[in-house]
């Protein structure tokens, strides 16, 4: 009696209107030429029509059930460390997913590669590289072109700026852990006893050049903010390897330049300097974070 | 006349922006979607379970878990598709955990009443009573299902991630249905012809 048609079984579908345009139609064509499925159709229709004027009918939950909802949610979270926990996990999924695989794979990469370098060498392999790869990091922390949702979420009265330290937290916590990773890593070739000084070669640069990606990615973009702390990390590259040439006496325009980049490699190994830097930036960059006009802005 | 309960799934769900403030804790964005989906998702749970009270504390406990795992939500799939699928989860740990009793016969005679709408009372009321008292008679797991199509509006495709079933599973659900029903109509005294 009922019609064979695998068409026959998008019926139910049908009646209900919520099939695709492609399929709606080939079940009207069908329809056209099988009296069956018509017959089927009507009363596809009348249990469309009942059950959902059924459904329509049931009376309401009670209105305080998302009252309870809360009430249990809150339970939960009484405890500060655990709402402070809750915030900071939350921001886990949210956070760009490139930043944790490119930041452990570039990681992984430098300690390989210092550990064939051996020596002395070995250690400014991994304090070249931490402080950049956490400072791209930090930069793709904010924005709508990195987390588009964010701006609609934050139209409402909740929190950009502890949203905003919660993911810095997150970030610079998994940075550092990925720098003393690569640290320990390098011991395969360098004395034990060096470990502190390892860490403390890239600590201070990574706070401080993240701190600074961040507040410029707020400012110029986070492609702009990764260019600008890429350049002026090359720059401290270059003049730390600057030595003095002993021919000859030096021209009085040539030292200046050559004291101008030596004073630059050094600001980069002034420890108290760079934290307080950071700290500097880093409320800047909390100020910022409370004008969501940036957010706005940086869309253009 | 067609019935169409709801629009095929629409390209962007403006209630995603609630899911984001969700994740931040922002509680009014939980009491916004309650508002917009209580009602239903409460549909589907009684239509599930068959008991007022344990519906509504299905509709509780699935409202918590999308509170505490709105991070997990993707944007793939539309919001109600996704709070449906948490209350149909927890309807089933409901129903594993203790035998629900279903509400008592009158009371679902009752709603079968009200539920056939004044409009329509005046023309086939018979058969639309017959046929509500034939839908009661469905199991709770495909009268949800005729939910999912018929009032939430849901695709084929969104009923199946609802129920965590192949779509040919939800096609054979409805077919089921449709014997079970046009089995009942028969034996409340209508011709086989007339049914279907």
């Amino acid at each position: 009696m009922s019609c064979r048609s695998k068409l026959a079984e998008l019926l139910p579908l049908y009646a209900a209107g919520s099939l695709g345009a492609e399929e709606r139609q080939a079940v009207a064509g069908h329809l056209a030429a099988c009296a069956d499925c018509r017959a089927e159709l009507a009363f596809w229709r009348e249990v469309a029509s009942a059950v959902a004027a059924e459904d329509r009918a049931l009376p309401p939950p009670s209105p305080v059930l998302v009252d309870r909802v809360l009430a249990s949610a809150q339970r939960r979270r009484a405890n500060p460390f655990a709402r402070a926990w809750a915030l900071l996990a939350a921001q886990v999924p949210l956070v760009r997913r490139e930043i944790w695989s490119a930041s452990a794979l570039v990681m992984a990469l430098g300690c390989v590669v210092a550990i064939l370098q051996g020596g002395s060498a070995s250690a400014s392999i991994i304090q070249a590289a931490a402080p950049l790869v956490a400072a791209a990091g930090l930069a793709m922390l904010y924005g709508p072109d990195n987390d588009p949702g964010l701006e609609l979420a934050l139209a409402t009265p909740t929190w950009p700026r502890q949203v905003l330290l919660a993911r810095l937290v997150v970030v610079y916590g998994y940075n550092l852990v990925l720098g003393l990773a690569a640290s320990v890593g390098v011991l395969a070739v360098v004395p034990p006893g060096l470990l502190g000084q390892v860490i403390l070669g890239w600590l201070a640069p990574m706070t401080f050049l993240s701190a600074l990606a961040l507040v410029l990615s707020m400012v110029i973009g986070t492609g702009n903010a990764i260019t600008v702390a890429l350049m002026l990390w090359l720059a401290r590259g270059l003049a730390s390897g600057l030595r003095m040439g002993t021919v000859g006496a030096p021209a009085a325009s040539e030292a200046a330049v050559v004291a101008a980049l030596q004073a630059y490699a050094g600001l980069w190994r002034s420890t108290g300097l760079l934290f307080g830097l950071a700290a500097v930036l880093l409320a800047a960059a909390v100020a910022l974070a409370g004008q969501s006009e940036r957010l706005v802005a940086q869309k253009v | 006349m067609e019935i169409a309960v709801s629009q095929p799934a629409l390209p962007v769900d403006p209630d995603q922006a609630l899911i984001r403030r969700m994740v931040l804790g922002d509680e009014e964005a939980l009491r916004a979607l309650y508002a917009a989906y209580g009602r239903r998702l409460f549909a589907y749970a009684y239509r599930l379970t068959g008991n007022r009270a344990v519906a509504e504390e299905v509709v509780q406990d699935a409202l918590l878990a999308a509170w505490k795992g709105a991070a997990a939500y993707r944007g793939d799939s539309r919001i109600v598709t996704w709070l449906l699928g948490i209350v149909h989860h927890r309807a089933l740990n409901a129903l594993r955990r203790k035998t629900v009793p279903s509400d008592t016969l009158e009371e679902a005679a009752e709603r079968a009443d009200a539920g056939a709408g004044l409009s329509e009372l005046a023309e086939a009321s018979e058969r639309r009573k017959a046929l509500t008292v034939a839908l009661s008679q469905l199991s709770g797991e495909h009268r949800a299902v005729l939910d999912l199509v018929f009032y939430q509006g849901l695709s084929l495709a969104e009923a199946a991630e609802v129920l965590r079933c192949p779509v040919g599973t939800v096609k054979s659900r409805l077919s089921y249905a449709k014997v079970r029903l046009r089995a009942a109509l028969v034996r409340a005294g209508w011709r086989a012809e007339d049914v279907l």
